[in-house]
């Protein structure tokens, strides 16, 4: 029952490559409603377990709405690229909401510990991160996304190497630099 | 910061880096020279390099994996798994406000439908009650251009919409690619105005009418989605900004579609449909959302954009309709979409008409739509790349429903095509011109329609929608007597041989080769085993039902055939072909007054059939009333009627004793005859009225010869009765394998 399934967004992943920006709008929605379902099944599965194989995720995904058939490396990578962006905004969306909960309203910060141990540093939060990736994004387009298809994505980095069209060396030079700078924005934005 | 500075900036601090962490302030210095700020900026980050850092170690994969997994704000059908109800999920189709749409197979009935599951609210029985009463009752209506709903349910908890799948895209999909020429516009308006107006008899208010809700099917067919949503779950109100205060007439902008009652949350009816369309026609033409300007008096009214004046000038009938569907006080507007479908019908008729006579403001018109016709074939190319983003709106189309008043289209069905569509935009931009003409079905529409399918396959030879077109435009120049049947009906066999042999489930190609063996190798058996493979392939068919019926009829089947012809019906109830075709069927039965009341209806459906005042006219000859039978055959021919009309108003004149007007007519059938093909059973029909049975007798020989399609109502139409009883006409019936 598989093959209607893979066209639509195949489609819209070669549209959107070929530079057709509604596609996109009409990808996310469909990447992010597959993500969901299989972010709970990983969840019923594994919550009793310790390790969640969330790398796994957008793999599976991917061979759900494309097949695996004819595995096309660019589409691929254009596909990991999304889903990274969508898990971001969902981490960004979950943060908003945690932060509106809590206070009745306004806009909170929220941090990573609390949500989930997620970054080493307790001071950093989600939303911090993301608006530091905004400003390192005005600066180098390329390191922001490499920080994000890395951190947000699970991407390793040969698979973001690929979405990024450079060596897996460049990754992992651009990821060096851009935490720098963004533990630096993050540091000098600490007390806003 | 410059591209250059942040360039420098990496290389010295990638080198810096790898050298011990003692050295490498030294180094920075040096490389950064006098620039103070750029050593002190690489030093700056190089710190936060020899943090010992965690930061960003692991990845916030599982952070949003489990935020994603506690959402709760809605239950997630999964591709592959377990079924909802009788539905198993196939493939996501897209995303809206209310939920996710899925492709999916209902298991029961083995279709493919498109199953919307709604986001969960709080548990609510008297959901579904509520929801069911609406859209059912708009579903109910059956209407060609509502979109059915086959079931509202529950299942687990997840509430789910089950309806038709159409394949197509949406009014909005379509006009990413720029406006739509006028006459394809009133095409697509006309019949978003017939859904709305079968509904708004009904009692029926859809309240959220707008491009999104309406589906341009590949086969050029309109549908109306999401019936009774907007009322049962509130409607996803589009932003309506707060007019600034204090500034008489501000142009607040963009707007959605709702009228001005509702968006101020007042109570609303039929008009409120009326104006959202009036909105939704503005902006298909336009490309632009009109521009509301409040006034501080009169609250919200309608008004310009830019692009308005032209428009008006084109088509100023149009921009008339717009504006009265517009006014800001619904008792002007057209209180029902009827009122504005008549008048839309009325605007199309006098657009072609215009640009048959190319003159005047229609040359205007088709100077205007032309050149966005050319923008239309630019965007072809775009198309093909857009092709593929559209796989999964190609699929099996059916015809269904489509009747004259279908005239136009120009959603190229894209993608992964079947094996019956094209991928060359030119052979489907040449295809959606010839289906247009041959729509239209006057003989040189026929012919126009003709040299495009021609092309079209020539270009794609594997084209086979357009064969099978090709095949159906050479039977209808045969039907409507331009072309002899030994001339047209071997190309009709030809093309839809082909048609076949690239998809033999093509179902329009398995009516076609139907009606050849019908009319053309009076092949009852062989006929009967075509329509009834097109019925098996694409049920119901009303075409294959409707020549079924005919079919069926001739040979005498009358219940078997009335069967059929209920099916076509059921299938596409407004089709004024259609219930003018039954009419025919019960009145080849004897039921004059029951066919003739229907035929009324018919007239109420579309009364510019000719079809209809031809089958009224042959009724009310029989019934003995020979003045209104030659009022309805002078109506047919007036709106292009075949030279059969005349044969009949020839007969209707003889018997009612007025030979010399019969004479005439025959005399003009004559002659035409000389210059061209005439269905010689046009002749014999007249000298039937005249009493001339031996002349009668010799020009059916003659139809036998020319394989006249007509011949095959010999025993049905009961006109021919007089001729009952003479050996040579039961010599000619069993010839042609028809018993008396």
């Amino acid at each position: 029952m598989q093959p209607s399934v893979s066209p639509p967004v195949t489609a819209l992943l070669h549209a959107w490559s070929a530079g057709d920006s509604t596609a996109l709008d009409r990808l996310v929605p469909l990447v992010h409603a597959e993500l969901r379902r299989l972010a709970r099944r990983y969840m019923r599965r594994e919550r009793a377990g310790h390790t969640l194989q969330t790398t796994a995720l957008i793999h599976e995904a991917y061979i759900r709405l494309v097949g695996a058939q004819g595995v096309n490396w660019e589409n691929r990578a254009h596909f990991f690229g999304i889903s990274a962006r969508v898990m971001r905004q969902v981490l960004v969306d979950f943060a908003r909401e945690r932060g509106y909960r809590k206070r009745g309203g306004g806009h909170q910060r929220v941090p990573l510990d609390e949500a989930l141990l997620v970054a080493g540093s307790p001071d950093q939060d989600v939303l911090a991160i993301h608006e530091a990736l905004l400003a390192l994004a005005e600066v180098d387009a390329r390191k922001s996304q490499a920080i994000e298809l890395r951190f947000f994505g699970g991407l390793s980095i040969q698979e973001a190497g690929v979405v990024l069209g450079v060596s897996p060396e460049t990754v992992k030079r651009d990821c060096r630099l851009a935490k720098a700078w963004l533990l630096r924005w993050l540091t000098e934005h600490e007390t806003a | 910061m410059s591209e250059q500075r942040w360039a420098c900036i990496e290389r010295i601090y990638h080198a810096a880096v790898e050298l011990p962490a003692g050295d490498r302030d030294a180094f920075i210095r040096k490389e950064a020279g006098d620039d103070v700020e750029l050593a002190a900026e690489i030093a700056a980050l190089v710190a936060y390099d020899e943090q010992p850092a965690a930061f960003m170690q692991r990845s916030a994969m599982e952070l949003a994996a489990q935020a994603l997994a506690d959402r709760q704000d809605q239950v997630e059908p999964e591709i592959g798994s377990g079924p909802i109800g009788s539905y198993t999920i196939l493939g996501p189709l897209g995303a809206g406000g209310m939920g996710d749409v899925y492709l999916a197979r209902d298991g029961r009935l083995a279709r493919n439908v498109a199953l919307k599951v709604l986001r969960s609210g709080p548990p609510d029985r008297d959901w579904i009650a509520a929801f069911r009463q609406e859209a059912l009752a708009a579903s109910a209506l059956n209407h060609p251009n509502i979109l059915t709903i086959y079931e509202i349910g529950e299942h687990q908890g997840t509430r789910f919409i089950a309806s038709e799948h159409v394949d197509g895209v949406t009014l909005r999909e379509r006009l990413q690619h720029g406006p739509l020429p006028v006459i394809e516009l009133v095409d697509v308006a006309i019949q978003i105005a017939e859904g709305l107006a079968a509904a708004h008899e009904a009692g029926v208010v859809h309240r959220d009418i707008k491009p999104d809700n309406i589906m341009l099917r590949t086969d050029g067919l309109v549908k109306i989605l999401d019936f009774g949503i907007a009322t049962k779950t509130g409607p996803e109100l589009s932003p309506l900004a707060p007019p600034s205060p204090g500034v008489d007439g501000v142009v607040i902008g963009t707007t959605g579609y709702m009228s001005p009652e509702q968006s101020r949350g007042l109570p609303v009816d039929a008009s409120t449909d009326v104006w959202s369309l009036g909105i939704v026609i503005y902006e298909t033409a336009t490309g632009r959302l009109p521009a509301r300007v409040t006034n501080p008096d009169s609250g919200l009214s309608l008004l310009s954009a830019p692009g308005f004046d032209e428009f008006t000038d084109v088509t100023p009938d149009l921009a008339r309709i717009i504006s009265r569907a517009l006014s800001a006080d619904r008792e002007a507007r057209y209180p029902t979409a009827r009122g504005m479908a008549n008048e839309l019908r009325t605007l199309r008729r006098t657009l072609e008409a215009q640009s048959e006579r190319g003159a005047g403001i229609g040359s205007k018109a088709r100077h205007h739509s032309a050149s966005r016709l050319r923008r239309g074939l630019q965007l072809g190319a775009a198309a093909l790349v857009l092709a593929t983003a559209m796989a999964y709106l190609a699929g099996v189309t059916g015809r269904a429903g489509e009747t004259g008043a279908v005239t136009s289209t120009a959603v190229m069905p894209l993608g992964h095509a079947e094996s019956d569509e094209t991928r060359d935009p030119a052979a489907f931009q040449l295809y959606a011109k010839g289906r247009y003409h041959v729509l239209k079905r006057t003989p040189d529409d026929l012919k126009k329609g003709l040299e495009y399918l021609r092309e079209a396959v020539a270009l794609d030879p594997g084209y086979g929608r357009a064969h099978a077109r090709l095949a159906d435009a050479y039977i209808l120049q045969a039907m409507t007597s331009d072309v002899a049947p030994r001339e047209a009906f071997p190309h009709a066999r030809t093309a839809a041989e082909r048609a076949l042999a690239i998809n033999p489930g093509l179902s329009e190609a398995r009516v076609s080769m139907g009606i050849i063996k019908f009319w053309f190798d009076w092949d009852w058996s062989g006929a009967e085993a075509e329509f009834r493979r097109a019925i098996v392939a694409n049920e119901p068919d009303p075409a294959a039902h409707t020549f079924y019926g005919h079919l069926l009829s001739n040979l005498g089947d009358h219940t078997a055939a009335l069967q059929q012809m209920r099916r076509a019906l059921d299938s596409e109830p407004h089709s004024a072909l259609t219930n003018a075709l039954f009419a025919q069927c019960l009145y080849y039965q004897g039921h004059y007054d029951e066919s003739l009341e229907h035929l009324r209806k018919t007239l109420d459906l579309d009364p510019s059939l000719w079809l209809t005042h031809n089958m009224m006219g042959r009724i009310y000859g029989l019934k003995g009333m020979p003045r209104e039978a030659l009022r309805s055959f002078d109506k047919a021919t007036e709106l292009g009627g075949s030279l059969v009309v005349r044969a009949a108003a020839g007969y209707t004149l003889a018997s009612s004793g007025r030979r010399v007007e019969a004479r005439a007519i025959l005399a003009e059938l004559e002659k035409r005859a000389d210059q061209g093909y005439v269905p010689p059973s046009n002749l014999a029909l007249v000298h039937l009225g005249l009493g001339e049975y031996e002349q009668a007798l010799d020009r059916l020989v003659e139809a036998f010869e020319a394989r006249d399609m007509l011949l095959t109502f010999l025993t049905v139409e009961p006109r021919w009765a007089a001729l009952a009883d003479r050996p040579r006409f039961a010599a000619l019936l069993g010839k042609i394998g028809l018993r008396q």
